[in-house]
Parts: C-alpha cells; sequence; structure tokens
C-alpha cells in the first residue's frame, strides 16, 4: 500500500487552504503562518482533522515558507511540530480512506539568478534542508506548490530527488495569461517535470477552478504521469475586516466534477477552500469513474518559456554554436569572449530555428565548466530550447543539471560505455538523446547494420527506464566524397528507423559535402531529400540560404506550410536582408573620410561594411589608425565637452566594434594575433546584479585597444582578486549600484592591493563619489565611462 | 486586505526619458532608438497594495504590520491617520529585453534604461491617482528611511506571489524597474515628486 500504488487505482483527494483559516483565526498581518506549529498546535491540528474528516487522503504540512533563509536556526523545530501536528491529527481523525502525510515546500520569495540573485545550487541545498527534515520527521510525500519560476521548481524537485524515496506532487501557480511569472506555458511545465521524474503534477492558487480550466486542459495534453487539481474558491474581496472568496463549496465541486472528466485525477484546494469544499468536492467527484491519465508518445524538448514537439513538423536545430573549423569561434572560447558566443546565438533565434545546438568543446579547456556557464549565460538571454553536443560526460551532467526545462542532448551511441554513462543522466534530470547508429564496431555501411544498433539501442534504454519518445536517431551523414553510397544508407536507415521502429530521427546535414566545392548546393538537396525520407530534425546552418529554401519549400510542398505563410515570411526577409546590406555598402555621403564617417554617425552596419571593403587594399593597423582612432577620438572628445551624449557616445562605440570585429577576423584568418594595449580585469561586486554602467565601460576600453577581462556581475572579493593576480592585470575596474553593496566594493579593493600589489583599481557606479572612492582606497573615481578610460591610458602609459 | 491590480500605463513622456538618458538635444537616431525601446515594454504594469492605519510617535512610524524610526517619513505622515503601503513592478519581460540590449548594443540598453525610468515612475503616478487627499511618496532609501524597511514592506505585501517581485540579498528588487513606497491619506502636500528630500547633492538627475 502507499501512494504510487493510488495513483494507479483511485482518485485521490487533497486537502484545502491554511493561510485563509489561519487569517479567520486571528493570524495578525506580518505573522509567520509557520510559528503557529509551535505556538498554536491544537489549531493546525484541528485544521488537519477537519480536512481528514472531510475525505482528504492527503493533508499538508503548514510548513509553505519553511526554510533556512526565513527561519535559520528555528527550522527544524518548526517541520517536527509541523509533522507531529499532522500525525495527530491523522490518529485523531475517523475516516477510514488512506490517509498520507505531504511536506509542504513553498517557493522561496526570492528570485533565481539571472533575474534574482539568488544561486540555482543555493535554492538547491537550501530546499534540501527542507526536504531532510521532512524525511527525518516522517513525512510520506514531499508537495512542492505554488512554485511561480520553473528554474526555482526544478531546484525543488533536486533537493526532493537527491534527498528522499518518497513521492514527489510538484504544482504550479499560473497568472492570467496562462503562463508562469518567468514565462513558462503549462506544457512546458509538464514536460520538463515528467522528465525529471516526479509522480504528479498540477496547478493550484491564483484562480478559480473554471478559469483554470485551459491550463489543465495543456497539462493533460501532454503529460504522461497524473494531474491534480488546487483552485482557489474564485476571486478575493474584502468584507467587514475578512476577506471572502466569490464561488460557494457547491458550485466548486461542480467544477471540480468537470475536471475530473477532462482527466485531472487528484483534488483539492488552495486560497479561500475549507473543509466544506474538499467534502463537496470528495461527494461531487465520487461519481466520476477513474481513470488513469493516458501515456503519450510525443517526443518533446523545452525552454523555461515553451516546448518544442519533435515529429510530424520537422525541426531546425542551429549549428552554429560549435568551434569546428572555425577560428574566431575557437579564439572566443579560448579568449572567455562569452559575448561572441551569445551573438552567435542570438543571430539564429532571429533565423526562427527551433532548438539551438551548443557545443563548446576545445583541447586545453575546462569543458565542463565552460559548457555550464554557456548554457546558463545562453538561457538568460535566448528561450529557444538547447541541445548539450558534447562528449565530456561531465561537462554533459553539470550543463543539464542548470538547464532551465528539458533539453536536447547530443549525444549517446550503441557503445555499452556510452550508454552506461548518458542513459542515467537522461533518467534523472530528462532530456531528448541524440542516439547515434555506431557503435564498438564503428558505423557499418549498411542501412541495415545502422537500424539493428538502434534497435539495441532501444532494448538498453528501456532497461534504464526511458521511452523510446525521449530517443532521436541520428543514422549518420559522412561525406559522400569518401563513399559514393554513403548518404543513400544513411537516407535508407533513416526511413525504416522513422517508418518501422516509429522513431523520430535527427541528422547533421553539412557534413555529407565534407571536402567538395559549394558546398551549400550539395548541403540544401540533401536536407530535402532527408526531409522527405522523414528526418524530424535538421542540425543546420540557419545563415545558409540553400538550407532555408529547402526548408520552406519542404513545408509547403508537404502541406505544412498555413497559407504559404512561413514560405512568404522567409522570401520577404531575404528580399529585405538583401536590401539592407546592398545600402550600407553603397549610400555615399560628402564625407571624405566614409568609416570615421560612419562611427561618428554611429552606423554599425555601414561601418562593418566600409571596414571589410577597406581590408581589401589596406594593412589592418592603418585603419585602426587613420580611420578608427581619429573617429573614437571625435566622439570622445565631443562627450568629454558635453555636445555629444553618452548614447550617442555608445552608437560610436558600438560601430566602431563591428569594424574591429571584422579586422578580427581577418587577422585570424591570416593566422595572425591582434595586438592589445594591456589587460583590464572588469567586474560589477558582489551583490550588485545590475551591470550596463561596467559593459558602457567594457565595449569603450575594447575600442580602445585594451583586452578586457569581463568576470560579470555579483562577483566576490576573492574571484575578482584571483583573476587580477592569475592574469598579472595592471589594471581592475569595479562597478557598485546600491549603497548597501559598497562594502564589498571597499574589501574587493582591499584584497586586489594585497593580492596583486602592482594593479590599480578604478571604480564607478550611481553611489559612488569622488571622496569615498578614496575613502574605500581606490586608486581613481571614474565619473563616466569616458574617464575610465582615459585613466587606463595612463596606466598603460606608465607601464 | 493585499489588493492586486493591473494598471494601464499612460503615453510617455519622452522628454523625460530624454533626461534619464542624460541627453539635452536629440538628433533623429536617438529618437528612434527610443521609440524602438518603448515598443518593446509592456503598456501596463502590476501594482499590489494595502490601505492601513498609522500612527506617529515622535520619530517613529508605526502601521499593523511593523514599525519604522524616520524622521522624514514621521513628518511626510504626520497627521495622517491611515497611509497606503504599494509596490509596483513593470515585470521581469523589461530585464529580459536589457539584458539581450546589454549584450547586442549597449546604447540601445542605456536608452531602455532611461525608459523603464520614466515607465516606472508613470506607473506610480497613475495608481496614486486614485486616490484624492493625499502626500507624496515616499520609498525606503529617501531621506533616512531605511532601505532595510523593503523587508517588511515586501514581506507584509507579500509581493513574490502578487506581483513576482522580490528582495535580493542586497536589498536590490528584481525585477529591476519596481518600486516600493507609503503615502499618507487625509493630508495634501503636494504630490509630485521632487529633489528637495534626496541628499545626492551631485546627481545628474537633479532638479532644482
Amino acid at each position: 500500500m502507499g501512494i504510487r500504488e493510488d495513483l494507479k487505482s483511485k482518485k485521490l483527494f487533497l486537502d484545502g487552504s491554511m493561510g485563509t483559516l489561519l487569517q479567520n483565526m486571528g493570524l495578525k498581518p506580518g505573522e509567520l503562518p509557520e510559528k503557529w506549529n509551535i505556538t498554536h498546535p491544537e489549531v493546525i491540528t484541528e485544521i488537519h482533522k477537519n480536512y481528514f474528516d472531510a475525505g482528504a487522503n492527503i493533508v499538508c504540512t503548514n510548513t509553505f515558507g519553511a526554510n533556512s533563509l526565513k527561519f535559520g536556526n528555528e527550522l527544524e523545530e518548526i517541520i517536527a511540530c509541523a509533522i507531529t501536528n499532522a500525525k495527530k491529527a491523522r490518529e485523531l481523525s475517523s475516516g477510514s480512506q488512506n490517509k498520507y502525510i505531504a511536506l509542504d515546500i513553498g517557493p522561496l520569495g526570492r528570485l533565481l539568478k539571472p533575474y534574482g540573485d539568488l544561486d540555482f545550487e543555493e535554492a538547491v541545498s537550501v530546499y534540501s534542508e527542507t526536504v531532510n527534515l521532512g524525511v527525518k520527521y516522517g513525512v510520506d510525500l514531499i508537495f512542492i506548490e505554488t512554485m511561480s519560476d520553473s528554474y526555482e521548481t526544478k531546484a525543488a524537485v533536486l533537493a526532493a530527488k537527491e534527498n528522499s524515496e518518497l513521492p514527489v506532487f510538484v504544482s504550479n501557480a499560473y497568472g492570467e495569461d496562462g503562463k508562469l511569472l518567468t514565462g513558462a506555458t503549462p506544457e512546458a511545465m509538464a514536460v520538463m517535470l515528467e522528465g525529471l521524474g516526479v509522480d504528479a503534477l498540477g496547478a493550484n492558487c491564483s484562480l478559480g477552478p473554471k478559469q483554470l480550466m485551459p491550463i489543465f486542459e495543456s497539462l493533460i495534453s501532454v503529460s504522461s504521469v497524473p494531474v491534480f487539481a488546487k483552485p482557489n474558491a474564485g476571486l478575493p474581496r474584502a468584507e467587514g475586516g475578512k476577506v471572502l472568496f466569490d464561488v460557494t463549496p457547491a458550485e466548486f465541486a461542480e467544477e471540480m466534477k468537470n475536471l475530473a472528466h477532462m482527466g485531472v485525477m487528484i483534488y483539492g484546494g488552495c486560497c479561500g477552500t475549507t473543509p466544506d469544499y474538499i467534502r463537496e468536492t470528495f461527494r461531487s467527484v465520487s461519481t466520476v469513474p477513474f481513470k488513469c491519465i493516458e501515456k503519450k508518445d510525443k517526443t518533446l524538448v523545452s525552454s523555461y518559456t515553451h516546448s518544442v514537439e519533435i515529429g510530424e513538423f520537422p525541426v531546425l536545430i542551429g549549428e552554429r554554436i560549435n568551434p569546428t573549423g572555425k577560428k574566431r569561434f575557437k579564439g572566443a572560447i579560448l579568449e572567455n569572449d562569452m559575448d561572441y558566443i551569445l551573438k552567435e546565438g542570438l543571430s539564429q533565434q532571429d533565423k526562427k530555428i527551433h532548438i539551438l545546438d551548443v557545443n563548446v568543446g576545445l583541447p586545453g579547456i575546462d569543458e565542463a565548466e565552460f559548457l555550464k556557464r554557456t548554457v546558463f549565460q545562453l538561457q538568460s538571454v535566448i528561450n529557444t530550447p538547447l541541445q548539450i553536443d558534447t562528449s565530456d560526460f561531465s561537462a554533459m551532467e553539470k550543463a543539464m543539471r542548470i538547464y532551465n526545462g528539458k533539453p536536447m542532448v547530443n549525444s549517446v551511441n550503441g557503445k555499452m560505455e556510452s550508454m552506461e554513462r548518458v542513459f542515467p543522466l537522461v533518467k534523472k534530470y530528462g532530456g531528448v538523446v541524440v542516439a547515434l547508429t555506431l557503435d564498438e564496431k564503428g558505423i557499418p555501411a549498411t542501412a541495415e547494420g545502422r537500424v539493428e544498433i538502434a534497435k539495441n539501442i532501444l532494448r538498453v534504454a528501456e532497461g534504464y527506464g526511458i521511452d523510446k519518445k525521449d530517443i532521436v536517431f541520428d543514422t549518420l551523414c559522412l561525406s559522400v566524397s569518401a563513399d559514393k553510397n554513403g548518404a543513400l544508407a544513411t537516407l535508407e536507415a533513416l526511413k525504416t528507423i522513422r517508418n518501422e521502429l516509429g522513431c523520430n530521427t535527427v541528422l547533421g546535414v553539412s557534413n555529407v559535402s565534407f571536402g567538395l566545392p559549394e558546398r551549400d548546393i550539395l548541403n540544401g538537396v540533401f536536407f530535402s531529400l532527408a526531409l522527405n525520407n522523414g528526418l524530424s530534425a535538421g542540425i543546420i546552418n540557419p545563415h545558409s540560404f540553400e538550407i532555408m529554401k529547402a526548408y520552406y519549400s519542404f513545408l509547403l510542398l508537404k502541406g505544412l506550410d498555413e497559407n504559404c505563410g512561413n514560405y512568404i515570411d522567409f522570401m520577404g526577409s531575404v528580399v529585405r536582408e538583401a536590401v539592407v546590406s546592398e545600402k550600407a555598402v553603397t549610400v555615399t555621403g560628402e564625407a571624405e573620410e566614409p568609416l570615421a564617417d560612419a562611427i561618428i554617425k554611429g552606423l554599425k552596419d555601414r561601418a562593418a561594411a566600409l571596414c571589410d571593403e577597406l581590408l581589401k587594399s589596406n594593412e589592418p593597423l592603418e585603419i585602426v589608425n587613420k580611420h578608427i582612432v581619429p573617429a573614437l577620438d571625435t566622439v570622445g572628445k565631443g562627450f568629454e565637452n558635453k555636445t555629444v551624449y553618452l548614447p550617442q557616445l555608445l552608437m560610436s562605440a558600438e560601430a566602431a566594434k563591428s569594424a574591429f570585429e571584422k579586422i578580427k577576423v581577418f587577422i585570424l584568418e591570416k593566422g595572425g594575433a591582434q595586438e592589445k594595449k594591456c589587460k583590464v580585469v572588469i567586474a560589477t561586486v558582489k551583490g550588485d546584479i545590475h551591470d550596463i554602467g561596467k559593459n558602457i565601460v567594457k565595449v569603450l576600453l575594447e575600442n580602445y585597444g585594451f583586452s578586457v577581462i569581463d568576470l560579470g556581475k555579483d562577483v566576490s572579493p576573492e574571484a575578482i582578486a584571483e583573476a587580477v593576480a592569475k592574469e598579472e592585470a595592471p589594471l581592475c575596474g569595479l562597478s557598485a549600484l546600491m549603497t548597501t553593496t559598497v562594502p564589498a566594493m571597499e574589501e574587493t579593493v582591499a584584497l586586489i592591493h594585497k593580492a596583486a600589489p602592482y594593479c590599480k583599481v578604478m571604480v564607478g557606479g550611481a553611489v559612488l563619489t569622488r571622496e569615498f572612492a578614496e575613502k574605500i582606497g581606490a586608486d581613481c573615481y571614474g565619473k563616466d565611462a569616458m574617464e575610465a578610460v582615459r585613466y587606463a591610458e595612463k596606466v598603460y602609459i606608465e607601464l | 486586505m493585499i489588493y492586486t491590480e493591473k494598471i494601464k500605463l499612460p503615453a510617455p513622456d519622452i522628454n523625460e526619458i530624454l533626461r534619464y538618458a542624460g541627453v539635452r538635444e536629440a538628433d533623429g537616431g536617438l529618437l528612434s532608438a527610443v521609440d524602438e525601446c518603448l515598443a518593446q515594454v509592456l503598456d501596463y504594469g502590476k501594482v499590489c497594495y494595502a490601505q492601513v492605519p498609522v500612527a506617529i510617535e515622535e520619530n517613529k512610524v508605526i502601521f499593523n504590520f511593523g514599525e519604522v524610526e524616520s524622521k522624514a517619513l514621521a513628518h511626510s505622515l504626520m497627521g495622517c491617520n491611515e497611509a497606503v503601503i504599494f509596490a509596483c513592478t513593470l515585470g521581469m519581460e523589461f530585464d529580459a529585453v536589457l539584458r539581450r540590449y546589454s549584450l547586442t548594443d549597449v546604447s540601445k540598453a542605456v536608452v531602455m534604461q532611461a525608459v523603464g525610468t520614466e515607465r516606472i515612475e508613470t506607473l506610480c503616478d497613475a495608481f496614486m491617482e486614485k486616490f484624492s487627499t493625499k502626500t507624496r511618496r515616499f520609498s525606503p532609501g529617501y531621506g533616512d528611511l531605511s532601505l532595510e524597511f523593503q523587508k517588511e514592506i515586501t514581506s507584509f505585501l507579500d509581493c513574490y506571489k502578487k506581483i513576482g517581485l522580490s528582495l535580493g540579498g542586497s536589498l536590490i528588487m528584481s525585477p529591476s524597474k519596481s518600486v516600493t513606497a507609503i503615502f499618507g491619506l487625509g493630508k495634501e502636500d503636494c504630490s509630485k515628486r521632487d529633489c528637495c528630500l534626496c541628499e545626492m547633492w551631485e546627481c545628474p538627475y537633479r532638479k532644482e
């Protein structure tokens, strides 16, 4: 007997609100309800007992906000008393139903990075403390509820799974727009939660049962685990000092019955509901026959906002975040140039890819750390689901762990060692895994050989409890120049796996043309053929016209493009881009120095195009000294004389940056290295999460030829001092925005002076003044970004 | 009871935006950047608030959920028996756009920042309009009212659950464009914001 068995055979009932009842019994504004476990145990026990008496199978302990951030040392006593109260209620209740006690866990009330300042792993460990106490004092399940952020939800689920074997129920609070606060749709949540292996999932709070109906519909449409409902008693209103809700117990019960018919299997209430609501619901839902939720076989991945299905409608996976064969990209990884990598992601997102492949593997770097950081940074600016692409298993695990959703994982193959390493990760964190049809003996030459490997992979996966919907096969496309029948075998295997095994397929399309001229053309035709043979997802270059043309034409011809909309949009964008790039080069002004003029006017595309032109007949250094630097000087002086304003200064800086980018690529292609002035480490100090000021300084310093090492925001004093010492940087720039973070800045300055006495420290930020900067021991106060640049030049000259 | 409301934002004041961006004269490029940024801000904001009794004892201000020592706030609320405590935010979509601009075009990030400041101040004004006789709004960090008081306000108003506003370890609010404030009812003073309460003498945005 147990909850997991009950879920397979019967409807279950949850309790209703705790908070509403406590307020009506005298809980004061600002008073913490969890304390009542200690001060008013009889009240709490009575409430739990009333819910059991009303028919609830599961009551949640009064521990919604019980975490160490809020209660510190008091936490254990609160949780122990809460569980004792619930157990006492279970003994006192006369009901004969199965009765369980759930450890109730709510949000920490602090937003996680990148929205706020709480670290993901810190959240996991705070939740772990609560879970461990729940286990110690003997609950029957963990009930994570009212979560409004998908990332925090994942942290809580990981804590529950890693510290207990107990069943885990997870419920989110959706807003009126049908999404979580941080943007997730119900489908995205169901996909992620099922991947994480929860026992039941649902929605609670925010709205009444009727308004939540579309949410439950969405959850049921993708979930293979039971779905539960814990809505509010409608909307609240104040009356004579009391809070009342507009849905009566009878109306509530009627709506819950409708949800039961829809497929919701577990029923309870949130704000405003009382034992009466649960009793009525029990009565009315009992007449609906039990029906277990249907197993779904859709292949789905998710991001923190939405899910993407890999199936009938073929999807595009952008391949550009990958150093293979790209000098500029390798350089970015080696120089820790995260901005470059993120922009590579953004530009692919603009091309409407569905999934973004992330591969940052390069010999000599700590791939696990770098991949983890890249994934974290990407998901703070891009909401496309990611494909974690690595052959380093520890990198794979770290990235899957901090990924905010259910990722695509690239890859596993038919070798036993690979499956033994990858499948446990997929089981734990959830994921759709790309399976390569090769094994210890290599890649079979024939389609049959590849299909056999696929079958074996499916068998082994099943042993790990991984469903075939979560495996997508890559039948490996090799260069057709090496094997004339290679492409045919790939396509044949693809077709068989799709039609006979009923699995989805994926291909890295560009390999086919390796070693041949005009690769794009061949890639495009091969992509068309693969799509027609049942390819579900193509790993492609979205900037390739041939590829995109093949894709949109295929969709249109296969009846997958309603009103030809996608095709027309795509062709429209092609025309627009052609016009823009034409304009960038051909707009002629009277300016004698067109590049300098473009920079002064802040025209990004034009500056890049003109710089490209100049590179055909000029040395890079000459372009920098004759065109770019004079332009920057003009603007910089204008800013200092207050004839140019900050946004304009920065537009010019961005234009110069786009010209410098062209020069950088040019030099790298020639195998050279760019000369830089000196290293400058910059960071926003610990506790400060706003970094625009720092980013402004960074852009300008780079313009003026400094090698900037950007440590990001909310960086500890130790990390900054360590980086300065390691890089032997002669200058470090720090920014702080809040009076509360100035002490962290002071500490950082002291630590740098100790660790690297040769390093000058300049500081800036809204709350600082020259006097204050002196007081905390800084060597320079930068009133604005230009002052920072001038000081950096002074430091450089004096070196 | 704590009320939650979605408030429609009135049209933006472009001159205010330019002032926050540190610009005195705008050219076409800048104005189109302002337009581009404005197009990415939602046209509503979220507010949660409560109307509570207030009592003043010398420099101490006493609410039903807690009390705070502040001469300036006590002075501002002197003579009021009731006050409104509110928190409002433009939401985290704003921060997402800002993060993106920070990466792709820092000049737009500066403009976006200015747009956000104008929008959140406008949101506060729009919310306060429905109360007739009131004092000017007062936020933690003004004068001698400690930033620490944010903790009590956000916890009392249950800001995280109601409008998705949370307080970080160093008392920074997330989303970034958010305000918590208090104003008194039943007493009129100039309810336009001004700079006379503030001690940031070198502030570039200071109005004389």
